[in-house]
């Protein structure tokens, strides 16, 4: 078992992924979805309720004060030369906290044969103040990322100082249900302290620099309708590592909530230079199951 | 070093944000709007909610369907149980009409009145909202209308919940 603690992760996803699934549907009847349709958001790539890349203030799934809630996703990101997994599950008690695990596995096929990065995100989210729909302040956020590396050999041969790092962001969404045209729309802005190379997949820390920075994250959108929305994200990066150049990442999506069981966003993303590659251009496409 | 560039999908993103705070702060008052309908293209933006939501018997209608949503739902029909019914449809449509724009002037108590002592909790207040929500959509009301008289409503939430 500890041989294999990649293929254990994976196991317990999928083993979280049917609980979840099975109290979701015993439970329909119970008051434990009270929040309205698209409000928790789909799950980002680290496994935090939010946008593809940037994770918002919202929490997981549609628990209100006093429920239990939460989601499961799986993404993939398809660029010219590489592509990324992710299966992630999230936790929401009473709309307070949020408690996500998320396995990535990133393809490096293209540059090094057979090989891929992959690491554990363990997350943690508190609503702080605010609310997102209705006339007080925003929603505000504080979360907390830890990741670590599976195997640590490529980020250290690259020139990473630590195969583990802590982030902690910060993050305020509001939602206006009569924006532009009538149509609901939202904005999302999030600030997080930083080393992790890549998300964390090259390690963290580098020889150009080896502390936390502050990064800023955005996301803004549009719903057509109750169940579709189309929006935006931009997410700046650190830039630790001589070896290979880092650069900030931008989406556009579509993001489609036929109820609150179902989310899926489909991206079109532009990652900037990967390892040395360039243009990294392609899309994400995300599918969540939630309560 | 990092260096920090913002290319176009940030600028953009920025911009929704400008037009969304505009948005909220820049729409003109009733009277104002009544009294500009000048020509004949431009009515339909100029009708008042109440006009865009069918007036006196689309109230009605909504008010009704609002009520058999409410009935169907688990989480709020316990709190209407010893409720007057046909009072309640009455009232909530003079509320509804006087909040959008009609001619109707409420009579009742204030939202925060009604509520006080009910601890009404943040789940019960978003199943009304869906429930409303429910009812607009079983009209077939455009989104766009919806969207206006949800923003109408939701200004109540501080005034309900918790109370």
């Amino acid at each position: 078992m500890f041989r294999n603690l990649d293929a254990t992760a994976t196991r317990l996803t999928f083993i979280s992924w049917l609980v979840c699934s099975i109290l979701g549907i015993s439970d329909v009847h119970a008051n434990n979805n009270s929040r309205i349709v698209a409000t928790g958001g789909g799950t980002s790539i680290e496994g935090s309720a939010g946008s593809g890349i940037v994770p918002w203030a919202v929490l997981s799934g549609y628990a209100d004060e006093d429920e239990l809630g939460g989601a499961l996703g799986l993404s993939h990101t398809e660029s010219k030369d590489f592509s990324m997994d992710v299966a992630s599950v999230a936790v929401n008690w009473h709309n307070r906290v949020e408690l996500s695990f998320a396995r990535q596995r990133f393809d490096i096929n293209n540059v090094a044969a057979g090989e891929h990065l992959q690491q554990n995100i363990l997350g943690v989210k508190f609503r702080l103040t605010g609310d997102l729909i209705y006339p007080t302040l925003p929603q505000i956020a504080l979360g907390f990322q830890y990741k670590k590396n599976i195997s640590f050999s490529i980020p250290n041969a690259v020139g990473a100082n630590e195969d583990s790092g802590i982030d902690v962001y910060l993050a305020a969404t509001k939602l206006w249900l009569n924006g532009p045209f009538n149509r609901s729309a939202f904005v999302n802005g999030t600030v997080r302290a930083t080393r992790a190379n890549q998300l964390g997949l090259l390690g963290f820390g580098g020889d150009k620099n080896g502390d936390h920075e502050l990064v800023f994250e955005l996301s803004a959108g549009l719903f057509f309708n109750r169940h579709w929305v189309v929006g935006a994200d931009y997410r700046q990066k650190p830039d630790n590592l001589s070896a290979f150049e880092e650069d900030s990442w931008q989406d556009v999506f579509v993001g489609w909530f036929p109820n609150k069981r179902v989310n899926v966003m489909l991206a079109w993303v532009g990652l900037g230079s990967i390892s040395g590659i360039n243009n990294q251009n392609g899309y994400y496409l995300s599918v969540q199951i939630s309560q | 070093m990092n260096t920090v560039n913002y290319p176009m999908i940030f600028k953009l993103a920025v911009l929704c944000l400008v037009i969304s705070a505009c948005s909220t702060t820049s729409k003109p008052v009733p009277s104002e709007r009544t009294a500009s309908v000048a020509s004949h293209e431009n009515l339909d933006t100029a009708l008042t909610l109440y006009d865009q939501l069918g007036g006196k018997d689309g109230l009605s209608a909504l008010s009704e369907q609002f009520i058999k949503e409410i009935a169907s739902d688990d989480r709020i029909r316990p709190r209407f149980v010893k409720t007057d019914i046909s009072r309640f449809h009455r009232v909530m449509q003079e509320h509804m009409c006087e909040l959008t724009d009609g001619p109707c002037e409420y009579s009742g108590d204030s939202v925060k009145t009604i509520h006080g002592g009910m601890n009404i909790r943040s789940g019960e207040f978003n199943a009304m909202v869906q429930a409303l929500m429910r009812a607009m959509d079983s009209l077939v009301l455009p989104i766009t209308t919806q969207n206006q008289l949800l923003e109408r409503l939701a200004v109540f939430q501080p005034d309900v919940v918790g109370q």
